[in-house]
């Protein structure tokens, strides 16, 4: 059985990709080195427009009488009331543009107008190097260093110094937790129970937060807060699994990317810290078999966020405590050993593959 | 008519679901087409595979050593046709319902015509229709276009104007496009499909065709009083088929080696519901739910009419989007345990994190099975707000999703059933333990006998007949006296109080007559008690009188609740 892959590495190299929605103008080259933030691309984007029907305006019969009274052709750039069509004459009836734009086009007496532009940047999510750009839409950046890949995020995205305001990967933090070199930094926790520490830590202000766990209901919060909120390993009060904390910790002080992206299992995007090292290292595998021996994290009710190693695969369906019957694995955790479904387990890539000597 | 009389072949479905990839067997045994038996594996369409070959190959090894019969060569190819030595098989059809979920505008002219077709056309397609423009919408030119780009299409279907009929409102309805169309980045602007007055189509082609791909398919309301959707459907699916094979790679690798187009899931299960609600009593529906892991759909047919109803939300990557329609507080009186709130709350949205887990303890079984009930809860409501449910009631209903048939107990899949479903008057629940319904209609393409056969088989499971009568009478009350006779003669009499809910034993296979009579305030059927009794079919829990009440609504209180379903499981006999 396949199994999803969670990356804890102290060091591997990562690609990523990042796109405009349409093409644009790229503002880095091949080989250039960019670090998080730095604007990648640009584009302008059709956002708002108007339509002026000057065979009704006019009180025309026909639209090819309203046509040959327009004045303007499509492309044409229209300032505040400039007159699109009149009828002369003594007493003229004149129509103007309803809104500042240009003019996208004229169809049986219809004019069509771009009133709004909305111009889209491109920032970059990673430190790393430009390997890629295609169509002037999609670049590519890879770097190496330490990666710790987390289950969900609040969407944003930010680059700072770690700090560890936690005493352990199960600690809580609370208001009291953040101090004045908490200031500016990406500051570590094990969980968070309570809105007021999240809005504590706004006020300071810091760069990002990455905890373990939080409860679910702290969710619409953890959405409003204006730094970037990354949870190791979900919801409930679990705190954060011992590698990812550990290797946090041993990165104190680092420059870190912490990209809270949300993730998305389809496209293999997940949530990421990532703290970049001058180091060469190889990619590791995104994908894996379940076999023997090997680290994997439950990711399910009540036990999510437990690191074991699989002791025994069974080749049928087994019976669960629930009833039901799955495909399982004997996992030895550290008080025990559970028979859990394939399906509720990941494998963790952490190995380190340095391929070549300190840069 | 038996096999032997039909060009006997063995044919292999297979179902891309979002989670899991099913690969079906169905063969000849006895003279009569059978279900024979199933691979199942996790589909790789997606995130790290990319590529449906990876889930269909493991699905295939598995259904190779439950039946110790080979499927695939030493490339991994499957063989097709089957050998002189039993290997392989002699066709294949694939069914799916993995890739992406379409967004769909419709554009006709008049709401009980054209555009009620195009929209039955919409039906046939794995998207949701985000918006529908007919010539009476009142909304501005400018509001129109703001809301075809804010809909971010991927697909247009456009109809209107019988066989040489309206023309001027059509083209004006083209202008509409075209003008949207011009303001839409190129990649962005979704194909046309345009099945309506064919005397005007290459007119529409010609404004449309320098945006985007226009698809003249015939008209689907070729006379303003004849509807004719189905021959724009095959058109539409080839479509849904090329669209689809952009995300769902392999898919068109598949497709160049099977003996019917790919098609979508719930338009093949569509050709079964149709099917069975035109052969089967006239005065009620058929009706058919699946939850699926991203997307679930109910089927519901009367007369051989169908209504496909599609829902943007699942029990596993759709039940964030559940989350959204109904919050953990409302899920939460539909434990059948207590369980505290923060504790539920936190395990769902940890669930949408990992939306292929399997529960594994009893807590997790049902948090799983209250998130189902509520689930139909939804469905049933939405269909009911979109008129498609007859009030006559249905019989049988299927289901089907491995989050309502997986459940350790029938027990629990029946309380889940009638607790989400709330059914009235006297049903059949059928579970598609295999989720084979949609293969039956894929296969049915290439062999019309075997569908029939294969429902006649047991490959479906009859969990109970129920009864539902509805009372005004107070909790305790005698509702109904009902008197199930077997055919052996013997009989078994029972009194049914308002708020209990009882089974009969009734073995699989078995039939038997159910005398019925209601008691004041209380009706079953919609026109109340015609027959003087019911020939009803048995099932593992046989027939069950629910009479637990309609609306079913669960005590605030904890402990009277836990108490409440642990008498209804023990009479259940579970």
């Amino acid at each position: 059985m396949q199994a999803q892959v969670l990356q804890i590495r102290s060091i591997t190299r990562i690609r990523r990709s990042q796109s405009l929605p349409v093409a644009g103008n790229v503002r880095v080259h091949l080989g250039q080195k960019v670090y998080t933030g730095d604007l990648l691309a640009e584009a302008d984007l059709s956002s708002s427009q108007v339509t002026v029907d000057v065979t009704r305006a006019l009180g025309l019969s026909s639209y090819e009488d309203a046509e040959s009274l327009i004045e303007r052709k499509v492309g044409e750039k229209l300032e505040e009331k400039d007159i699109i069509a009149e009828t002369g004459g003594l007493f003229s009836k004149v129509i103007r543009t309803p809104a500042p734009g240009n003019i996208i086009s004229i169809q049986k007496g219809v004019v069509q107008i771009e009133t709004g532009v909305r111009h889209l940047t491109l920032e970059a999510n990673y430190p790393g190097t430009v390997t890629e750009i295609r169509k002037n839409q999609k670049i590519y950046v890879e770097e190496s260093g330490s990666l710790i890949q987390a289950v969900w995020g609040n969407g944003r995205v930010a680059a700072a110094p770690i700090s560890n305001a936690g005493e352990s990967h199960k600690s809580a933090l609370s208001p009291n937790s953040f101090g004045i070199e908490n200031r500016g930094t990406i500051v570590v926790g094990g969980l968070c129970v309570d809105e007021a520490t999240l809005n504590q830590a706004a006020a300071l202000p810091i760069g990002g937060l990455i905890l373990g766990s939080m409860p679910a209901r702290l969710i619409p919060a953890a959405e409003k807060q204006p730094y970037p909120l990354i949870l190791t390993d979900g919801f409930g009060l679990m705190g954060m699994n011992e590698l990812a904390f550990r290797l946090l910790s041993t990165n104190t002080g680092r420059e870190t990317t912490i990209n809270a992206v949300r993730m998305d299992l389809r496209n293999g995007i997940r949530p990421e810290v990532f703290i970049p090292l001058p180091v060469d290292a190889q990619p590791a595998d995104e994908f894996s078999e379940f076999m023997v021996g090997q680290l994997v994290r439950e990711n399910t009710y009540p036990h999510a966020g437990e690191i074991g190693v699989i002791v025994k695969i069974s080749t049928a369906s087994v019976l669960l405590p629930s009833g039901l019957r799955a495909v399982a694995a004997e996992v030895k955790f550290n008080q025990e050993k559970r028979i859990v479904p394939l399906a509720n387990l990941d494998v963790i890539s952490i190995e380190s593959e340095v391929s070549a000597e300190t840069k | 008519m038996t096999a032997a009389g039909m060009d006997a072949v063995s044919i292999l479905a297979i179902d891309l679901g979002t989670a899991n990839t099913r690969v079906h067997l169905f063969d000849v045994a006895e003279g009569q087409y059978r279900f024979i038996a199933s691979g199942i594996s996790q589909t790789t369409a997606d995130a790290p595979y990319y590529d449906i070959g990876e889930g269909i190959y493991q699905a295939l090894d598995r259904l190779q050593a439950i039946t110790g019969r080979i499927f695939l060569d030493k490339d991994a190819n499957i063989i097709l046709p089957s050998q002189a030595g039993g290997e392989g098989v002699d066709r294949l059809v694939v069914t799916y319902s993995c890739g992406k979920t379409l967004n769909v505008a419709t554009f006709g002219l008049l709401g009980d015509a054209s555009l009620e077709s195009v929209n039955r056309l919409a039906s046939s397609v794995p998207g949701k229709v985000v918006d529908s423009f007919g010539i009476n919408d009142k909304r501005t030119l400018d509001a129109k276009i703001e809301a075809i780009l804010a809909a971010k299409l991927d697909l247009i279907l456009f109809a209107g104007g019988s066989e040489n009929g309206a023309s001027r409102s059509v083209l004006n309805i083209a202008d509409l496009i075209s003008r949207t169309m011009q303001v839409m980045p190129a990649g962005d602007r979704p194909e046309v499909v345009y099945a309506g007055n064919q005397a005007v189509s290459q007119q529409v082609k010609d404004k449309l065709e320098r945006f985007t791909a226009v698809h003249i398919l015939p008209n689907v309301r070729p006379q303003i009083d004849r509807e004719e959707v189905a021959r724009a459907e095959v058109g539409v699916s080839k479509l849904v088929n090329q669209m689809q094979s952009r995300y769902i790679n392999g898919l068109d690798r598949i497709g160049t080696i099977c003996n019917a187009l790919p098609e979508p899931s719930t338009s093949a299960a569509e050709k079964i519901i149709r099917f069975l609600s035109a052969t089967n009593d006239p005065q009620k529906g058929v009706l058919a739910f699946d939850i699926g892991s991203r997307g679930s759909s109910a089927i519901s047919g009367v007369g051989g009419k169908t209504h496909i109803n599609l829902f943007p939300y699942g029990s596993g990557a759709g039940l964030d989007s559940f989350l959204k329609k109904v919050s953990p507080e409302r899920i939460h009186p539909w434990l059948s345990r207590s369980i505290p709130l923060e504790d539920l709350r936190d395990a769902l949205y940890q669930k949408t994190l990992s939306p292929n887990s399997i529960p594994a303890n009893g807590e997790a079984l049902d948090m799983e099975l209250a998130v189902a009930k509520l689930i139909l809860r939804e469905m049933v409501r939405e269909m009911r707000i979109k008129g498609t449910l007859t009030a006559r009631g249905y019989d049988p209903i299927l289901v089907s999703g491995s989050a309502l048939t997986r459940a350790a107990s029938p027990q629990q899949i029946l309380l889940t059933l009638l607790d989400g479903i709330q059914p009235a008057g006297i049903t059949t629940l059928i579970l598609d333990k295999h989720s084979i319904l949609q293969s039956l209609g894929a296969a049915g393409l290439v062999q019309p006998f075997l569908p029939i056969q294969v429902l006649e088989s047991t490959a479906f499971t009859n969990l109970a007949t129920v009864v539902s009568p509805v009372s005004e009478s107070r909790t305790g009350k005698e509702v109904l006296s009902a008197r199930l006779e077997y055919s052996s003669g013997k009989f078994m009499d029972v009194n049914v109080t308002q708020g209990s809910i009882i089974t009969l034993p009734l073995k699989p296979g078995e039939s038997a007559k159910l005398y019925l009579e209601t008691q004041h305030r209380t009706r079953i059927e919609a026109d109340g008690l015609t027959e003087e009794y019911y020939k009803v079919n048995g099932g593992i829990l046989g027939v069950v009188i629910d009479a637990r009440g309609r609306p079913l609504e669960m005590p605030g209180n904890e402990k009277q609740r836990d108490e409440l379903v642990a008498g209804w499981m023990t009479a259940l006999g579970g």
